[in-house]
């Protein structure tokens, strides 16, 4: 385990505990309908026994049959999530108090406390132009102080290569897991998208989150105003006002076709607002991938 | 292009406002740390020509804008250039000529409406935002004012007068309106029927012409045409010197031909209080350009004041065809003689002739003769009652008390005459300090007797009118006579034949003081046995009674002043022409003066009499207004001085078929581009928010 300052201790604990509070805030949520894991996808049949889940019995094996078979899913066969957390420069963004990088550590740590809880392996690597901290996959809950602590503990400073990324992460996976990339995605888009067809090859589930400022969204500036690039990118002043339209225009197809390349991937893209709770959008999301497995 | 404003132009150096504006605003700017720099960049690389572009439209847009109000302001005009719309606005003064010649009818109608129909249309075809004013004869002075509808209004209703025209006089004025005004383009538009008689002082008008011509330009537009003929009545005066009820009154009327060819049979009519006073007189022939002198006799039916009226038969110019005067009859003039050397007996008294002389009857005439001379003692003064007194005589008088002579300023203030003969007993330095210098009741400054080694004559060459029928004057012969000193203001009436002042006259107050420089009794002269010593006595009574008459008898123009009771203070007066039952009357009210009531009336353009009523009064007053004898005067302009005007002014021969708009002002050139500079500002202006806004919309 890494010496970590008190600092970067009381911020991962911060992280740890509001990760918890998050998870389970939406867990309590579910009510008495137990959680089935992050991974979702079908594995086998099994007999039903007294105690599980009637919404799980397969129906149409009992119109059949007649006999009582609960549907099994692939988390319950130890799914590997690999996560990749984008530590560039352009993430340290933020109107608010809330940077872009705050808000993926925030996901990165409820989804590594979500995995484990659920007994499931994850792994996680903070990138920029390549990986800068890595931790690998463990299923031991003790593992998830060391993701927040490592989480709370980078900081942003380099540009970032997400494409060089995620083909090195291609490579290096032999087997198959889910690949959640938490991201601006402030990259050539092409390049990222191969990156992801190569982890798709490689038989990878990929789910991006893309993490959003809302002035970036919205580009609310007015006045003479001179914007400092992030990532050694030389300034330009400009009168926001009147570049706007063009602006969001150009910001939403870039954002469109990146949800569009994922889509065609089949690829899970997730656009995230840093001023949306954190609880609503996990919830939103692992909701949608439960009704998209039901069906 | 010249400007009335070039300091103003400047202010086409505020251009540099904008762009030092466009400057320190790049300048204050915000700083944000970006992240999504890469669409920035795209939507800035998209756009930057465009919006430099925008900026530089609106800074020159601005910058323009700010030029050309400097521009505008700074009233940039074009001398050649002739635009009704942007045409110079003009400051223009009117001289409209409303004197008694422009009563002259030719055709149906007279000169002074030929030429208001000529101001009107004048006046409309001023260009925009001009300004005007009107002067005339009358009073009639506005300022300059830019509502031309107005000046318009105001020059219709000029009335016609019966004054004289004096031109000098109204081109200072106009002048000195003109000088005040910015306006690029200036006028003097003198509308006269240009009578000769009016441009007495020709070359002094010329020479003011030239200078107004450095700031103005001057028109003179000439309406009606020379009439051929005119008879008027130039005088009618009252010759008798003591009017007195029902005696006969002489009056002196002349008649004179303006015409270019011989009148014959003009009949002329006197008549007293509207009576016809027996037939009008014939006269058989007046040769052109000559006079004729009348005398009428008439008794005075009214005790106060009678209305004497002689008039002819009408012709073009009716304003002169009458005149009429107010004479007060009085019943009984009671003279004061403060005899200062009495003697041991009558014949040695000092008034001695002078009583004789002004009560020239015996035995029971004495009564029925107007003039009472009534003979005092100096130490009299004091305790004698002046209410019914007309004059004081003082003869050889010495030592008045103090208390005298205030008792004397007060009579004389308040009307009444008073005459100093001196004597033996005079003592100049006394009287001059305490008659003169203290009271100022003496026109002249005694000096000391001079006796002459030959003894002098009194002049007969003399302007004062009222001696003139005097005849006789010289033959008396004075071997001793005091040295006088006439005050400013005071008229010298007679002087010796040596030249020095021999009567000297002066107001005080509402009356006159008469200071004759020798004796009234034989000790300096042999004046007293001499015949004209008894008219000359009775013209100096009747010099000291024309009061009366004078303040009733008005040139047009001047003011009436009379003084009433003080009980009919504030009460209502009403003013209106006698014998013109339609005329609306004028009001005004008795005012305080002093301790007396003033009815003040300046209204006196139109000639002929008045009637002055007080409201809940049995006082009722009469006046007349005479026509100055110069406007009957015929002929207009000679061709000489027609031409000698033509050199500094544009001289216009108006006739009414000419009357169109633009008669005149024709060769007024010269715009003004203000009223453009500043549309093109506020199109500017509009451009520049409508592209400001535009330019900030999201893009």
């Amino acid at each position: 385990m890494d010496l970590l300052d008190s600092e970067t201790i009381a911020r991962a604990e911060a992280l740890g505990l509001n990760a918890r509070y998050v998870v389970e805030g939406y867990m309590a949520g579910e009510h008495r309908s137990p959680y089935h894991g992050f991974a979702v996808e079908f594995a086998q049949h099994r007999e039903y026994t007294p105690g599980d889940d009637t919404r799980h019995l397969d129906w149409k094996v009992l119109a059949k049959t007649e006999r009582h078979y609960i549907k099994q899913y692939e988390q319950e066969t130890n799914y590997v999530a690999h996560l990749l957390v984008d530590g560039s420069e352009s993430m340290k963004y933020g109107s608010g108090d809330v940077t872009k990088l705050d808000y993926a550590k925030q996901i990165a740590a409820c989804l590594a406390y979500l995995i484990l809880t659920r007994r499931d392996s994850v792994s996680l690597a903070i990138f920029d132009e390549e990986i800068q901290e890595y931790i690998p996959r463990s299923d031991n809950r003790k593992n998830l102080f060391k993701i927040v602590s490592k989480l709370a503990a980078f900081d942003a400073n380099k540009e970032t290569r997400i494409a060089d990324v995620l083909h090195h992460v291609a490579h290096q996976l032999k087997r198959r897991g889910i690949i959640v990339l938490i991201s601006d995605f402030f990259d050539d888009d092409d390049e990222v998208l191969e990156g992801i067809q190569h982890l798709r090859f490689g038989g990878h589930e990929v789910i991006a989150f893309q993490v959003l400022d809302p002035h970036e969204i919205e580009f609310p500036f007015g006045g003479l105003v001179e914007f400092e690039g992030l990532e050694n990118i030389p300034k330009l002043m400009t009168r926001p006002s009147q570049i706007r339209k063009t602006y969001l225009r150009e910001f939403e197809s870039f954002r469109e076709r990146l949800r569009v390349s994922f889509g065609r991937n089949d690829s899970h893209f997730v656009g995230i607002n840093t001023n949306e709770p954190l609880h609503e959008i996990l919830s939103r999301y692992l909701g949608f991938r439960k009704a998209a497995s039901n069906w | 292009m010249s400007f009335l404003n070039p300091l103003l132009l400047f202010g086409i150096g505020t251009i540099f406002v904008p762009i030092i504006i466009h400057l320190l605003n790049r300048r204050q700017f915000r700083r944000v740390t970006w992240a999504a720099m890469r669409f920035l960049k795209t939507s800035i690389d998209q756009n930057q020509r465009r919006m430099k572009l925008e900026d530089l439209i609106l800074l020159a847009l601005r910058c323009l804008l700010l030029a050309l109000l400097a521009f505008a302001l700074a009233r940039p005009t074009l001398p050649w250039l002739k635009s009704q719309l942007l045409g110079a606005k003009v400051a223009s003064v009117v001289i409209l000529d409303n004197s008694a010649s422009m009563a002259t009818i030719n055709g149906d109608q007279s000169r002074l409406t030929l030429a208001k129909q000529a101001v009107a249309v004048y006046i409309e075809g001023l260009p925009l935002g001009s300004s005007a004013s009107i002067l005339s004869v009358s009073g009639v002075e506005t300022q300059p004012t830019s509502n031309l509808s107005h000046a318009k209004s105001v020059a219709q209703d000029v009335p016609q007068s019966g004054q004289v025209l004096d031109i000098l006089g109204a081109l200072s004025k106009a002048h000195e309106q003109l000088r005040k005004s910015g306006a690029v383009e200036k006028e003097v538009q003198i509308f006269t029927d240009g009578q000769a008689a009016n441009w007495q002082s020709f070359d002094a008008v010329i020479r003011k012409m030239e200078e107004i011509r450095q700031d103005a330009e001057i028109s003179i537009i000439l309406t009606g045409k020379e009439a051929a003929a005119n008879q008027s009545i130039d005088r009618l005066d009252l010759v008798s010197a003591i009017p007195s009820l029902n005696q006969p009154v002489t009056f002196q009327v002349d008649i004179t031909n303006h015409g270019t060819s011989e009148t014959y049979d003009v009949p002329v009519q006197l008549e007293v209080n509207s009576e016809a006073i027996g037939e009008p007189w014939i006269i058989d022939s007046l040769p052109a350009g000559k006079t004729e002198s009348l005398t009428f006799h008439a008794p005075l039916t009214i005790l106060g004041q009678n209305r004497v009226t002689v008039s002819l038969p009408g012709d073009s110019l009716p304003m002169d065809d009458r005149r009429t005067i107010i004479v007060n009859a009085r019943k009984k003039v009671q003279v004061l003689l403060v005899d200062g050397d009495p003697g041991s007996i009558d014949a040695e008294a000092e008034t001695f002739f002078l009583r004789l002389a002004l009560a020239p009857v015996t035995g029971e005439q004495i009564d029925q003769y107007p003039v009472k001379p009534v003979v005092i003692r100096p130490s009299e003064i004091e305790t004698s009652d002046l209410d019914q007194v007309t004059s004081i005589v003082l003869a050889n008088v010495a030592d008045l008390p103090q208390s005298a002579v205030a008792k004397l300023k007060s009579f004389v203030q308040a009307g009444g005459g008073l005459v100093y003969f001196p004597g033996n007993n005079t003592q100049s330095e006394i009287d001059n300090a305490l008659l003169g210098e203290r009271h100022g009741l003496l026109p002249a400054k005694l000096g000391q007797a001079q006796s002459p080694e030959n003894p002098v004559t009194l002049s007969d060459k003399t302007e004062a009118v009222e001696f003139q029928p005097t005849t006789g004057l010289s033959q008396a012969k004075f071997w001793t006579y005091l040295e006088l000193k006439p005050e400013e203001g005071a008229r010298t009436l007679l002087k010796f034949s040596d030249g020095a002042p021999a009567l000297v006259e002066g107001d005080v107050g509402r009356g006159s003081v008469l200071v004759f420089a020798s004796t009234c009794d034989p000790a300096w002269n042999d004046f007293c046995v001499k015949p004209a010593y008894v008219p000359f006595n009775h013209q100096v009574l009747g010099k000291l009674l024309l009061n009366d008459n004078q303040s009733a008898n008005l040139r047009a123009g001047e003011s009436f002043n009379a003084f009433v009771d003080s009980e009919l203070v504030g009460r209502e007066v009403t003013v209106y022409p006698t014998n013109d039952p339609e005329a609306l009357g004028q009001l005004s009210k008795v005012e305080l003066d002093g301790e007396e009531g003033l009815i003040r009336y300046a209204e006196t353009t139109r000639v002929g009499g008045y009637q002055v009523s007080i409201a809940n009064s049995q006082t009722a007053l009469q006046f007349a207004v005479q026509h100055d004898k110069v406007e009957s005067s015929r002929p207009t302009l000679p061709l000489e001085q027609l031409t000698r005007l033509e050199n500094v002014a544009t001289v216009v021969r108006l006739a009414p078929e000419q009357m169109e708009k633009g008669f005149i002002g024709t060769q007024r050139a010269g715009s003004e581009l203000w009223i453009l500079g500043v549309m093109l500002v506020g199109l500017i202006g509009l451009v520049e928010m409508v592209l400001a806004q535009k330019f900030s919309e999201p893009k």
